[in-house]
């Protein structure tokens, strides 16, 4: 049973032209991307800045987030609580409140990452039935208060980010390969035999169209965040769980259709600096060069999308990264917010009393 | 009421001695005293390294140039910890001394190398473009002992890639040295003004120091202690930081004294009493285990003779690192990060 949901609703949702009585982004200070961070009292809050890093808005969370899914014409995020959570806030970032809860159904608990549909009707979440140990795709209606529709396979275990391809009808999964059950909170219970995955999977009804491993000396990389690019190409982020010191390639780039990924790959001491820890991914706006962080190893690198010409950039804690203008904007645990060109020079720098957690979210499409 | 007066006043004085850190003071007293020195020191040892492995080879004293190599990497072990900026541009930390290598990659390529005589020995810069593996101390250290001890550079080609090599240490030895009496000397000394791009407020020189000293307290642990005791049932003592020239304990040794160094200049001033008194105990019982290990011999000959006391070392060590977090980092109003110590 490829599908568990009622896809009469998601036809009806597509095809009914919904138009909101909103006002977009703008009204929330129209900001470039969102972050989740604790300020230095130790609280937590999703917070809109601007490409020059200034804040736009800031609203407080119950606990630590994760990630965000950004609607994308409504000034609306879902904020995810890091795994294994169980709830994530919808947030009127305009008003600053939130409007309802989303709560993982019984058996279920979220991975932190989601994306909604093309036209914002639908919300698809990563998630854990923990007790088979299958990934999931949760899928809710946000048209109406995100209400559970149903749920549909992910091609794999431990799926973690999840991105709408620019066919607005197939999302790309990373399942991570990875086991755990709440029970053991983050323990990795399957490291001998995990087998890690991208899987592009048409949420409507469930059909698995692709699936991609790495190559057996490379199935202890976890593939865990997810970026688009032009053509479509999709950039993945892996950390790696064998020997940090061993230097694997932790970005690998796939098109629909290849046989295999082609890794991004540098001199095994610049790969081993980055400690096996890729944390985010992000192509730039042209979408021909991606970025990943290492908060472990204190570093930024970037290839093309053909896999060379590699540079680094040096900075402690550094995880979130989202494209600009002129390259990217990376964000970092002391509260740092830079601006990088295409080869990672930093060419502008503030820095925001709060340390910013995992990932920014950009609210430009493509990137 | 006298005693709520007490109290009160208790309040206002322990709240005003964890005043913000005076950091750009703390980063000028780094450089003056451990940074420059240090890294002038380093060059000039590397220096005298070059000319001990002399490239005709016609006049090489094989205890000379050893002698030269143990203060080239004496004066290596002072610094190595400050990986950043001028360490870390260009890898010079690993060009210096591939290390942790988990993989066996330098005895590999060093064998390869002196197999197939096939290497720019007599090309500077082309030397300079080999792998990080092929170079540094680890490198030169396969060139200048075995397993069974000295192996005198009497052959050709083992002579002339020992030479590259100590050349090679003291061009990087030389980048750094320039870069930290200029540019990022600079920037050091800037932190948090407007176009400083790499030190974003004064505190994150503090960070910094913090950072890398607890890292290679933490690898000191993990790596030059952890591994090769390994387990109980699988002792490692081969995998023993420089074990063939029998420095294995030195380091640790120098490490010691290069990390208490850095903390207490950067950071004494700053810190109470207490906390000073606390960190310098941890110290000296470091040192009192470290002596208890290196009477028994080098490490793999301690680890044969009693593990129990290189386990008490690791712990002791580890109990530094304890302390930076606990006591020190949060007097200094300073952490390791948000993201890097955890996972997702």
């Amino acid at each position: 049973m490829a599908s568990c949901w009622d896809r009469r609703r998601f036809l009806a949702s597509v095809a009914g032209t919904v138009t909101w009585p909103t006002h977009g982004w703008a009204a929330a200070g129209a900001p470039d991307f969102l972050a989740a961070t604790r300020d230095l009292d130790g609280w937590y809050r999703l917070v809109g800045l601007g490409a020059d890093g200034d804040l736009r808005f800031q609203i407080d969370l119950p606990s630590r987030g994760h990630a965000a899914a950004a609607h994308p014409n409504r000034p609306e995020a879902v904020a995810f609580a890091r795994r294994p959570g169980v709830f994530a806030l919808v947030v009127d970032c305009a008003e600053g409140r939130a409007l309802s809860t989303l709560e993982a159904p019984p058996g279920r608990h979220f991975y932190g990452h989601g994306a909604f549909s093309a036209d914002g009707a639908l919300l698809f979440t990563t998630e854990n039935a923990f007790e088979t140990g299958q990934g999931r795709l949760g899928v809710w209606d946000a048209t109406s208060g995100y209400a559970r529709l149903g749920e549909v396979a992910s091609g794999g275990i431990g799926p973690h980010d999840v991105r709408l391809m620019p066919d607005g009808r197939t999302l790309a999964i990373a399942n991570g390969g990875i086991r755990t059950h709440p029970r053991s909170g983050r323990e990795k219970l399957n490291l001998a035999t995990m087998r890690p995955n991208l899987s592009y999977v048409r949420p409507d009804d469930g059909t698995l169209l692709e699936t991609i491993e790495p190559p057996h000396h490379l199935r202890l990389n976890s593939i865990r965040h997810l970026a688009v690019g032009s053509d479509p190409t999709v950039a993945v982020a892996l950390q790696w769980q064998g020997d940090p010191a061993d230097g694997m390639p932790l970005l690998a780039f796939h098109r629909r259709g290849d046989a295999a990924f082609r890794w991004a790959e540098a001199p095994a001491h610049l790969l081993a600096a980055m400690s096996g820890y890729a944390g985010s991914v992000a192509f730039d706006r042209s979408g021909t060069r991606a970025a990943i962080t290492s908060p472990r190893g204190g570093r930024v690198m970037a290839w093309d999308v053909v896999g060379g010409n590699p540079d680094v950039w040096v900075r402690p804690d550094v995880c979130g990264i989202v494209a600009d203008d002129t390259g990217w904007i990376a964000t970092d645990g002391h509260g740092g917010v830079i601006s990088l060109d295409r080869r990672l020079t930093a060419t502008k720098a503030i820095r925001h009393e709060s340390a910013f957690d995992n990932h920014l979210v950009s609210l430009h499409k493509h990137s | 009421m006298k005693f709520l007066a007490a109290l009160l006043l208790l309040g206002f004085v322990v709240g005003s001695a964890r005043a913000e850190p005076d950091h750009a003071a703390a980063a000028d007293r780094l450089l003056s005293k451990v940074i420059q020195p240090g890294t002038a020191a380093f060059e000039e040892a590397t220096a005298t390294l070059r000319q001990a492995a002399a490239p005709e080879c016609t006049d090489v004293e094989p205890a000379a140039l050893r002698d030269a190599f143990h203060g080239a990497w004496d004066g290596w072990m002072a610094i190595q910890h400050l990986r950043f900026g001028p360490l870390e541009d260009e890898s010079r930390s690993l060009q210096i001394a591939f290390w942790p290598d988990s993989r066996g990659t330098v005895g590999r390529t060093v064998s390869r190398i002196l197999a197939t005589e096939n290497a720019p020995v007599e090309d500077t810069d082309a030397f300079a473009k080999l792998s990080v593996g092929a170079r540094g101390f680890p490198a030169l250290e396969r060139l200048l002992f075995d397993d069974s001890g000295p192996v005198p550079p009497d052959d050709a080609f083992r002579c002339a890639y020992a030479a590259a090599v100590s050349a090679d240490l003291e061009r990087v030895a030389t980048e750094i040295t320039a870069a930290w009496n200029g540019p990022f000397a600079m920037i050091w000394t800037t932190a948090g003004e407007d176009d400083n791009a790499v030190f974003l407020a004064p505190k994150e020189t503090s960070q910094r120091i913090f950072v890398v000293t607890l890292g290679t307290l933490d690898e000191t642990v993990q790596h030059r202690l952890g591994t090769p005791l390994g387990t109980l049932v699988a002792v490692r003592p081969k995998l023993a930081e420089a074990r063939r020239s029998g420095r294995s304990l030195r380091h640790i040794s120098l490490i010691l004294d290069a990390t208490e160094r850095t903390l207490m200049t950067a950071f004494g001033p700053a810190l109470e009493a207490e906390d000073r008194a606390v960190l310098a105990d941890a110290y000296a019982s470091a040192r009192r285990d470290l002596d208890r290990v290196a009477e028994l011999g080098d490490l793999p000959v301690a680890l044969a003779e009693s593990r129990i006391r290189v386990e008490v070392l690791q712990q002791s060590i580890e109990r530094i690192a304890i302390v930076m977090r606990a006591e020190i980092g949060p007097a200094l109003g300073i952490s390791k990060g948000f993201n890097a110590a955890d996972g997702d």
